[in-house]
């Protein structure tokens, strides 16, 4: 795993993600920093203003959001609605303390993050101080996500490469290959975008795919993108195989992006994002083995 | 008005119905990603619970 990087009280570090700008203000009043994932510093971007504003501070406590209950993931977090703006609320779940509560507009351009003070401080080892700030996991990504897709990204679980100056992308759930696909395309040369989660989105030029601050086992960070010329599902096989071009699999794609179903207006956007990929960019299946030669297959494909 | 030539038309695909797998912990963010958790905790929380490891 890579080290964190920290961002210190009253800094602000914009991020540029799928084309999408995304500052993080750290409005921390303390000696202790705000930590993010060090995959997120390939990504830092001077440009000013950003697309979205994510102001962090901490409270001395935090109360459970009085709102309309829209997803519960059973684990850590939960997502609420108060009039038009998002709630996502993070919860330890040994102790059920709420450590993280998050407010973003309706538009996802702006969010307050509020850390509790108290549960940090409860929930440190003992006889040790309170470990430094962090963006709980995922939120990041549950606001990110319906940033960028109200903005014309989506974002997808995929590994994603440059053959011939092309980008393709080879979408996968857990355990499908997108990690040994990686290496295997690493093996021979092959430029990659991810090996975890790649950003689509379309611009003037056409579809092009983003690398993103999100990897996999393999530790793949990229914030280089191209034109995209392919997507493909990945299939585990004996050898490495083309299918034909079919824009059936839209639903099998679908199936492996990041769809926050509980808010369906982002819902909806994605959805049709996935319309027009489908008249635009072919679509196929990819069969793969553990062998080489899988660059020179992709290149007919590019 | 344009005309469309049989070379422009695309092939009928007879419509089908097909079962597409969707796990809802991936497409949600739902699971707990023990490597990549941030918390306050030291160790990140209770890791049977977690559904999501790996990729």
């Amino acid at each position: 795993m890579l080290p964190d990087f920290s961002i210190g009280g009253g800094e602000t570090r914009t991020f540029a993600i799928g084309d999408t700008r995304f500052a993080f203000r750290c409005e921390l009043e303390s000696t202790r920093p705000l930590r993010l994932p060090r995959s997120f510093e390939p990504f830092i971007v001077s440009e000013e203003p950003s697309d979205i504003e994510i102001r962090v501070s901490s409270v001395p406590r935090l109360g459970e959001t009085q709102g309309s209950l829209v997803y519960d993931s059973k684990l850590h977090w939960r997502a609420l609605r108060v009039g038009e703006s998002t709630i996502f609320e993070f919860f330890h779940p040994p102790t059920a303390l709420l450590y993280c509560q998050t407010r973003i507009d309706e538009n996802f351009s702006q969010a307050e993050v509020l850390l509790s003070e108290t549960a940090w401080s409860r929930l440190a080892p003992q006889d040790s101080e309170p470990r430094d700030w962090e963006i709980p996991y995922p939120l990041d990504q549950l606001l990110l996500v319906p940033a960028l897709a109200l903005r014309g990204a989506v974002l997808l679980h995929a590994c994603g490469a440059v053959v011939s100056n092309r980008g393709l992308v080879f979408a996968g759930h857990s355990g499908d290959g997108k990690t040994t696909l990686a290496g295997l395309l690493a093996s021979e040369g092959t430029p990659l975008l991810s090996d975890e989660r790649i950003a689509i989105r379309k611009t003037e030029r056409g579809f092009v795919a983003f690398g993103t601050p999100w990897p996999g086992e393999g530790n793949v960070v990229s914030n280089a993108s191209s034109p995209l010329s392919g997507m493909f599902v990945l299939r585990k096989a004996t050898h490495h195989a083309l299918g034909g071009t079919s824009p059936s699999l839209a639903a099998d794609l679908l199936a492996r992006a990041i769809v926050p179903y509980y808010l369906p207006d982002v819902a909806t956007r994605i959805l049709g994002i996935f319309s027009e990929l489908a008249s635009e960019v072919p679509f196929r299946e990819l069969h793969f083995a553990r062998s080489s030669g899988i660059t020179s297959l992709l290149r007919e494909a590019a | 008005m344009s005309k469309e030539t049989s070379e422009e038309r695309r092939p009928y695909v007879k419509p089908e119905i097909r079962r597409v797998n969707l796990k809802p912990e991936e497409s949600l963010v739902a699971g707990c990603k023990t490597l990549n958790t941030s918390h306050p905790a030291a160790s990140p929380c209770d890791v049977n619970s977690c559904m999501n490891l790996g990729s």
